[in-house]
């Protein structure tokens, strides 16, 4: 059963020792390619003209902010349910990535407001929700450092992430149920996305390589992990040699 | 500010932001990596379970 070796962690260590190299390597060229098609080969807007460009670095890392959320979630959730040591750690793993991700969403949501709106920053439903959203994450991480005893600090903040899954639906649906600044939704709509495939395509390329960023970085964190375990118990050990 | 500025700020601060998170990620490794050999060394050794 696969599963039930990748829950032993020196199987799963040995996994991701192989896989994450691959990712890494996969996600430079993901990279490569979505900078060309986002900064070279795709066209200028319409009505926005160049700045549009700012969009392919923007939109796909609001998207993995929330989806690394909902990831650390669901996965803490299963952690405290399920009591699954592997679920919390992999919450644990992505969290730093995720708030990365939201922190260049907002940033870079930012520099693209004041040539396009006038303004860097206005208290709108997206923008409030999104930082808050970052405020989640920084929470979690700074929880998760100031807590001692590693069982308890996984714990507390798996409620915490659970708890923040609140916020997802209505970073998604501020668009549609307040009045913003913000744009509407205008990829993952109901009728179809409202944007023209040239621009779609560079948007598909920068995902990819967003996704692969965060499979690379989550199995080496994940490893990382794993090897603070075995520092811990093998730091153990040798105090009680030297006693 | 010229529009181009916007952009290369943007893509910048991206790459920063992407960039530093993985040589931290690859500077932790290593950190841990030299205190369990330091560890194993001295005749410390981890668990197989």
């Amino acid at each position: 059963m696969i599963p039930y070796k990748l829950a032993q962690p020196r199987k799963l260590e040995a996994l991701l020792r192989k896989v994450t190299p691959l990712a890494y390597g996969l996600a430079v060229v993901l990279f490569g390619v979505g900078l060309f098609y986002a900064l070279v080969s795709s066209p200028e807007d319409y009505q926005q003209g160049q700045t549009v460009r700012i969009m392919y670095i923007h939109v796909p890392a609001s998207w993995f902010a929330l989806m690394i959320y909902g990831f650390m979630g669901v996965s803490s959730a299963s952690f405290l349910i399920f009591r699954l040591p592997l679920a919390g750690l992999m919450a644990q793993a992505a969290a730093p990535i995720g708030a990365t991700y939201c922190f260049i969403s907002l940033a870079t949501g930012s520099i693209w407001g004041k040539p396009m709106w006038g303004t860097w920053w206005v208290w709108d439903a997206r923008l409030t929700s999104m930082l808050i959203l970052f405020l989640m994450y920084s929470g979690y991480i700074l929880l998760m450092q100031s807590i001692e005893d590693r069982q308890r600090a996984l714990k507390v903040c798996s409620m915490l992430a659970v708890l923040g899954l609140i916020n997802l639906p209505i970073i998604k649906f501020s668009v549609d149920w307040w009045h913003t600044l913000h744009q509407p939704a205008s990829i993952f709509r109901v009728n179809g996305p409202s944007i023209h495939v040239s621009m779609l395509i560079p948007l598909f390329w920068m995902a990819s390589a967003y996704f692969m960023i965060f499979v690379a970085l989550l199995g080496h964190r994940l490893q990382l992990l794993l090897l603070e375990m075995r520092l811990r118990s093998m730091q153990i050990k040798f105090a009680w040699q030297e006693a | 500010m010229s529009h181009q500025s916007f952009i290369l700020l943007a893509y910048f601060i991206a790459l920063i932001g992407i960039v530093s998170l993985i040589v931290r990620t690859f500077l932790k490794h290593r950190r841990l990596s030299i205190e369990l050999n330091n560890l194993e060394n001295l005749g410390v050794r981890p668990d197989e379970s």
